[in-house]
């Protein structure tokens, strides 16, 4: 089940805190590999260790042990200033809370992180495909939650990543809007062959992936591939 | 209020060290600086109060023309009201000082003020006894109190003390156009102390009769030194009056009706003391006319011989070149006719030389001629007579021959008469005896021409001898002649020559010697007069006396304000304690500003905590006392700490700064109760009210809102984005930065007046020092207002500045490129428009269209040059502002209590130390109807007399002429006003802390604010890959971009405070400059962008460590 030539190899990775005497193991030897263009959901509970786990991946954390590589680059051993220019041209993130910056609008939000991607798309066409193209000009406090993580995923999308990953992407939205946006994700996925890793609580969410890899306490429960990931449009929460 | 609330207060405390810190930094560095600068006026004057009352400052004064006597003192003794009364003496001269008149700063003769000493009171005094009777106590900085007659205390005062009066020298008190030793035992005085007096508070030293009419210095001398018998001055102290606070009107008025009594009782006592100095001095009037007299005939006839004598050189010296040159032209014309003759000579002789070797050789000739015939004529003799032999013997042969008959003739066949042929032998015999007596014959005949000859030579031979013997002698006679007229020529030349030579000699000693006897009769002519002067003094004086004694005789009777330096002591305090009153508002407003914000923020923070102890049913009151109690804790801290470093550091820097002009004791260092709960009160109400405010919102809104977390703030249009013109041209970031500037419009606004602030206060302290420096360069620098070298002070007024043997004698001094006279009075500078009145030195120049060679007439604001005419004076601009008079009308000059002028001003000039009214000498004499009497003198040096020694040698030269009393130089004075100025650097430094306090942490409070706000921005910022500085540059741009526009408005604002200030901190006597040179522009501006810079690298580490997935974590 797992080729040393995955894209994403996540290979005996740990990530320890420690709080006086108490060390807590957020992540506990982890491994899972997620290959090119899969659209891969990572279910758990709350403080199952996936986000520390996204974190990891998306190079905004490091891991105590084990390594990382993506797309052939260790990200593990890369120093601070590597892993900013790995955020920067081959990560996309989208967050449960939109994140976008509340003084710069629609559009300018997209900008932010195409101004200084490498293989940038156009913002506004970006903002047209997740169905914003009215909403450029507006900021973030006019726009609804759903549009508001649309622009989010427009501004993941629009740097051209070599993987998008999301962190409760339907956290904070209602289920008709949560749909639209796995859809949309799930599109990305489809159309531009992106590889996407969407970590969720909802297990409801899992059957539409690819891959599902399902965590608890830190540790794997199991990985299944889905030779026949449902479509969105059918799933129900 | 839970004792849980409370232990969760304090331990916010802890958990927000940094926002606590800032708030107490804000609140100290505003306290301190209202407290500080508010209490500096009320220490200086309880300083002034305790030293007052301490050293029994006189609370009034009197002179009186006619002195006073024991009966006077007496007399005002039993006036009610009257505390103490004291008799003393003083007297008014010049002062000498190693080797020279001591001079004061501004140039001028130092006058020095002698005062008596009551030296059992001094002592006592010292000791710690303090009798109400010693008035105005000394205390003694240094050395000790005199012990002999002869010794003396000085003055404190560096600017005032005449520069070489220290402790172990001799000075010598010389009077002024009088003898003083009418008044002084002794006049020379050993320094042995350095006193402070209560009298002079400041470097002023008022006004006198004498000389230029403003006193220099003082000294003190033990009472038993002087020779006069009355007192000159009646100190006093009022009852009660120590009660009073002393720059008070109340203060006057408890000691007015004192000063009235005093008055009333005046009239009755001066009859008795006018009849004592009537006697008095029509003693000494008598006795000094009979001295004169006297030593007037000692002086002409001493002086007549000796100007004989210089007489004598002078008309060698003058009348000796012209005799030399005629002499040497006489010489040449006689050299060259003798040649003339001389030559016409030779050449007659050379002809008749000629005629006489013609002559001579004839008669050599002639003679070898006599010898080569008389040798012919021997030759021919024997010739003769060999021949006659010869023909003898032919005859004697004929003779003999056979004797044919003659007479019978034989012919021959052919009929003929043949004759016998005579034999052959006989022919022959017959023919050679022909032929022999021809010979013979013609012989005879050349030997007769010959003997001819020698005898017709021979006859003339002697003649010619004769001829030519004597033509000989006339010859060598003419030869002796022409040689002995060339030798005659070069003697006679030689001769001439060296008379030329002696008396070019005699010319040269001459003019050494009329050098030397011009000094020596100058000093002969001023030794004699200041001889005549000392006895015309006397009479003079005795005049005075008794003219003031019959006219005018009066009690000038003084309370405090006439003591120098009091009243603008008072004034100064007043005017910080005003300052004090403005310039704080701005610290407690900002200090407001930077507490509000951090509240709000603070506030902002624990929104979850608000809504859950107000969903817990927590009254309002209570949760907001954390917030309430946060702030009062730091706020009172802060204040502690403000007031304590605030009265102690800027009174102290004030009155440092002042020490240039005022000396008293150590200042007081008070607490004021009134500033501290007013300081106190002033920031807890501000903080508290900003606290208030700041959770305002967050009381009012309900729990379930508080807990759900805080929509940020929406964004916003900005009115640029309505210029598409300008908004378009923008790139990304300026308009992110643009938007975020104008998004928490409030903490935009703090910093900007932060910073404005520490631009503000920074180009105000170096501004000041500017302005102090342009003092020394604009009044004494390269194309300073002054431009001569030196200052010169003469002993006695000269009428006609060319006829003056001392301007002259500078003049022709090798060191002195140009000299100008002067008449150099000090007057009381007046107008009607203004109380104040100044000292203002009153200069009349020799020359008014000259004066601009020396000083520059030019007005500071519009570059305008003044020239001085007859309609008016040129007064200098500090003296115009004090007398609020404008071009075109009138200041008032008092000359003396009886003479003011009243003059126009015809133009207002530059200046910085000191105040000067110009005046045309053709204005002066028709004012006063008198000509100018010069007694002052403005000289410059010649190229390269540089440096401080050189420049020291000149002036030790130049006094060693007898009529100069006092040589000032430039540089001495610029050396003077520059060691007094080094105590302001603290002033500056106190400006620059303050600065710097301000601006880091204005900057650093609210750039923290900001970061935190936007952590969460910041976070999000890192996830999408910004670089560290990128970050960084995301939050530092809005404070670089406020930070300029801060500093091109705290440039204006600086402008104008520094203009406040230095028109506030200024004293009298000079005028700072106004202009703030353009490297302290660049200073101001670069050190508060070097606080702003320092700022943000903190905030670039700060930055760096914000943790992405901590800050993203949560929405709260």
């Amino acid at each position: 089940m797992e080729t040393k030539n995955s894209y994403v190899q996540f290979n005996n990775v740990s990530k320890i805190y420690k709080s006086g005497e108490i060390e807590i193991k957020a992540v506990d030897d982890v491994s899972f590999t997620v290959e090119e263009g899969e659209f891969c959901v990572i279910v758990g509970a709350s403080g199952s260790g996936k986000t520390t786990a996204l974190n990891i991946l998306g190079g905004m954390d490091n891991a105590t042990s084990g390594e990382v590589i993506i797309d052939g680059v260790q990200i593990t051993s890369l120093n601070n200033r590597k892993l900013t220019e790995f955020r920067r041209h081959d990560v996309g993130f989208v967050f449960q809370f939109y994140n976008l910056v509340p003084n710069l609008t629609a559009l300018e939000n997209v900008e932010l992180a195409t101004q200084m991607s490498r293989n940038a798309l156009d913002a506004a066409t970006v903002l047209e495909m997740v169905g914003l193209g009215d909403r450029l000009d507006n900021f973030p406090s006019q726009l609804s939650g759903g549009e508001q993580q649309r622009v989010s995923i427009a501004r993941a999308l629009a740097k051209n990543p070599k993987i998008l990953l999301c962190d409760e992407p339907t956290g904070a939205l209602d289920y008709k809007t949560g749909v639209t946006i796995l859809k949309l994700l799930k599109e990305a996925s489809r159309d531009s062959g992106m590889t996407v890793i969407v970590i969720t609580h909802n297990q409801a969410i899992a059957p539409m992936a690819d891959r599902i890899i399902s965590m608890g306490s830190g540790k794997i429960n199991s990985i299944k591939i889905n030779r026949n990931p449902v479509d969105v449009e059918r799933i129900v929460w | 209020m839970s004792k849980g609330l409370i232990k969760e207060a304090l331990r916010s405390i802890q958990k927000n060290k940094a926002r606590f810190i800032s708030i107490i930094a804000i609140v100290a560095v505003g306290i301190s600086f209202y407290a500080g600068i508010s209490a500096a006026g009320p220490d200086m004057k309880q300083t002034a109060v305790d030293y007052y009352n301490n050293n029994n400052l006189m609370d009034i004064w009197m002179i009186s023309s006619v002195g006073f006597n024991e009966k006077d003192v007496e007399a005002v003794k039993k006036i009610d009201g009257v505390e103490s009364v004291v008799g003393s003496k003083f007297a008014d001269g010049t002062v000498v000082v190693d080797g020279r008149t001591a001079a004061t700063v501004d140039g001028s003769q130092s006058i020095c003020r002698a005062y008596g000493l009551d030296l059992d009171l001094a002592y006592q005094y010292n000791y710690g006894k303090k009798n109400k009777d010693y008035i105005n106590r000394l205390t003694l900085i240094d050395g000790r109190l005199p012990e002999k007659e002869n010794e003396c205390l000085i003055d404190q005062s560096d600017m005032a003390t005449p520069k070489g009066f220290e402790i172990g020298k001799t000075i010598k008190m010389v009077g002024i156009e009088e003898n003083i030793e009418n008044k002084l035992k002794i006049t020379e005085y050993k320094i042995v102390g350095v006193i402070r007096t209560p009298r002079y508070i400041s470097f002023e030293r008022g006004r006198t009769d004498v000389g230029s009419g403003s006193l220099g210095c003082f000294i003190y001398i033990p009472e038993s030194a002087f020779k006069i018998d009355y007192y000159t001055e009646i100190c006093a102290t009022v009852e009660g009056a120590d009660d009073f606070y002393p720059f008070s009107e109340e203060y006057y008025n408890h000691v007015e009706p004192v000063i009235e009594k005093i008055q009333s009782i005046s009239a009755d006592q001066l009859k008795v003391r006018v009849d004592e100095v009537t006697s008095v001095y029509k003693k000494q009037l008598a006795e000094g006319e009979a001295e004169y007299e006297k030593k007037k005939k000692e002086v002409e006839q001493e002086l007549g011989d000796a100007f004989t004598e210089l007489e004598y050189y002078r008309n060698l010296v003058q009348n000796g070149d012209a005799e030399i040159a005629a002499a040497e032209a006489q010489l040449e014309a006689l050299l060259s006719s003798k040649q003339n003759e001389l030559s016409s000579g030779q050449k007659e002789y050379n002809e008749k030389y000629k005629q006489w070797e013609e002559g001579n050789r004839q008669v050599q000739e002639n003679e070898a001629r006599v010898v080569e015939l008389q040798k012919t004529v021997v030759e021919q003799n024997q010739q003769m007579a060999d021949l006659k032999e010869e023909i003898n013997e032919i005859q004697r042969q004929i003779d003999e021959f056979p004797q044919p008959d003659v007479s019978e003739p034989t012919t021959d066949e052919s009929g003929e008469t043949v004759t016998t042929p005579e034999d052959p032998e006989l022919t022959a015999l017959k023919t050679l005896l022909a032929e022999k007596k021809k010979e013979r014959r013609q012989v005879a005949s050349s030997y007769t021409a010959n003997v001819m000859e020698i005898k017709t030579i021979n006859d003339n031979l002697p003649g010619a001898k004769a001829n030519l013997e004597a033509a000989k002698k006339e010859l060598d006679k003419y030869a002796g002649q022409i040689s002995g007229g060339q030798s005659q020529i070069a003697s006679s030349a030689a001769e001439a020559r060296a008379q030329i030579e002696r008396k070019k000699k005699e010319i040269a000693e001459g003019k050494e010697k009329l050098a030397e006897y011009d000094v020596e009769y100058n000093e002969a002519y001023e030794e004699a007069y200041a001889k005549l002067d000392e006895a015309k003094y006397d009479i003079e004086e005795a005049k005075a006396k008794l003219e003031e004694a019959s006219t005018n005789p009066k009690w000038n009777v003084y309370n405090r304000t006439m003591l120098p330096g009091y009243e603008n002591y008072g004034q100064t305090s007043g005017n910080i304690e005003a300052f004090a009153k403005v310039f704080p508002v701005f610290f407690f407003f900002v200090a407001a500003m930077v507490v509000l914000t951090t509240m709000t923020r603070m506030v902002d923070e624990d929104r979850t905590q608000i809504g859950t102890l107000k969903a817990l049913g927590f009254k309002d009151s209570s949760i907001r006392a954390k917030y309430l109690i946060y702030s009062l804790v730091a706020t009172f801290i802060g204040s502690l700490i403000g007031l304590i470093a605030g009265f102690y550091a800027y009174p102290n820097a004030i009155m440092t700064a002042y020490e240039v002009v005022f000396q008293l004791p150590e200042l007081v260092i008070l607490f004021p109760t009134k500033l501290i709960i007013l300081g106190t009160v002033f920031s807890v109400a501000s903080t508290t009210i900003a606290t208030y405010l700041s959770c305002r919102k967050e009381m009012a809104a309900k729990p379930s809102d508080l807990m759900r977390a805080k929509a940020p703030k929406s964004g916003r249009r900005v009115f640029l984005e309505k210029i598409p013109f300008i908004w378009k041209r923008m790139n990304f970031s300026a308009k992110v930065t643009t938007r975020n500037l104008f998004r928490n419009k409030k903490r935009v606004f703090v910093t900007f007046f932060g910073i404005i602030g520490c631009m503000a206060l920074l180009l105000t302290g170096f501004g000041l020092n500017d302005s102090i420096n342009q003092i020394l360069t604009s009044q004494y620098g390269e194309g300073g207002v002054s431009s001569f070298d030196a200052q010169i002070a003469l002993k006695n007024s000269q009428i006609s500045p060319n006829e003056s043997a001392i301007y002259n004698n500078v003049l022709k001094n090798k060191n002195i490129k140009d000299a100008m006279m002067f008449y150099n009075r000090t007057v009381e500078g007046s107008s009607d428009k203004s109380e104040d009145s100044l000292n203002v030195y009153l200069l009349v120049p020799q020359s008014a269209e000259k004066l601009s060679e020396y000083v520059d007439l030019r007005s500071r604001t519009t570059d305008k040059k003044y020239k001085l005419d007859n309609n008016g004076v040129v007064i200098t601009e500090k003296f115009a502002k004090r007398a609020k008079v404008n071009v075109g009308d009138i200041v008032d000059l008092k000359f003396n209590d009886e003479l003011t002028i009243k003059v126009a001003v015809t133009g207002i000039v530059e200046n910085y130390a000191y105040h000067y009214a110009y005046m045309s000498p053709a204005l002066y004499s028709q004012i006063f109807q008198k000509p100018v009497y010069y007694n002052y003198m403005y000289a410059k040096y010649a190229d390269g007399i540089r440096g401080t020694q050189k420049v020291e040698t000149v002036a030790t030269e130049l006094m060693k002429y007898n009529d100069i009393n006092a040589v000032v130089d430039a540089e001495q004075t610029i050396n003077t006003f520059d060691e007094l100025f080094d105590c302001l650097n603290l002033v500056i430094a106190i400006f620059i802390i303050s600065a710097a306090l301000l601006a880091f942490i204005v900057l650093y409070t609210l750039t923290s604010i900001n970061i935190n706000e936007r952590r969460r921005e910041i976070a999000s910022l890192k996830v999408l890959g910004f670089y560290d500085r990128e970050s960084t540059s995301y939050v530092s741009r809005e404070n670089y971009i406020i930070t300029a526009i801060a500093i091109v408005v705290g440039l204006i604002i600086g402008v104008y405070l520094h203009r406040l200030v230095v028109g506030q901190a200024e004293v009298n006597v000079v005028m700072f400059g106004r202009v703030i040179e353009p490297l302290s522009y660049v200073f101001a501006v670069g050190m508060t962008l070097v606080f702003a810079i320092i700022v943000n690298v903190v905030m670039h580490f700060v930055i760096k460590r914000i943790d992405m997935v901590e800050s993203l974590k949560s929405v709260d």
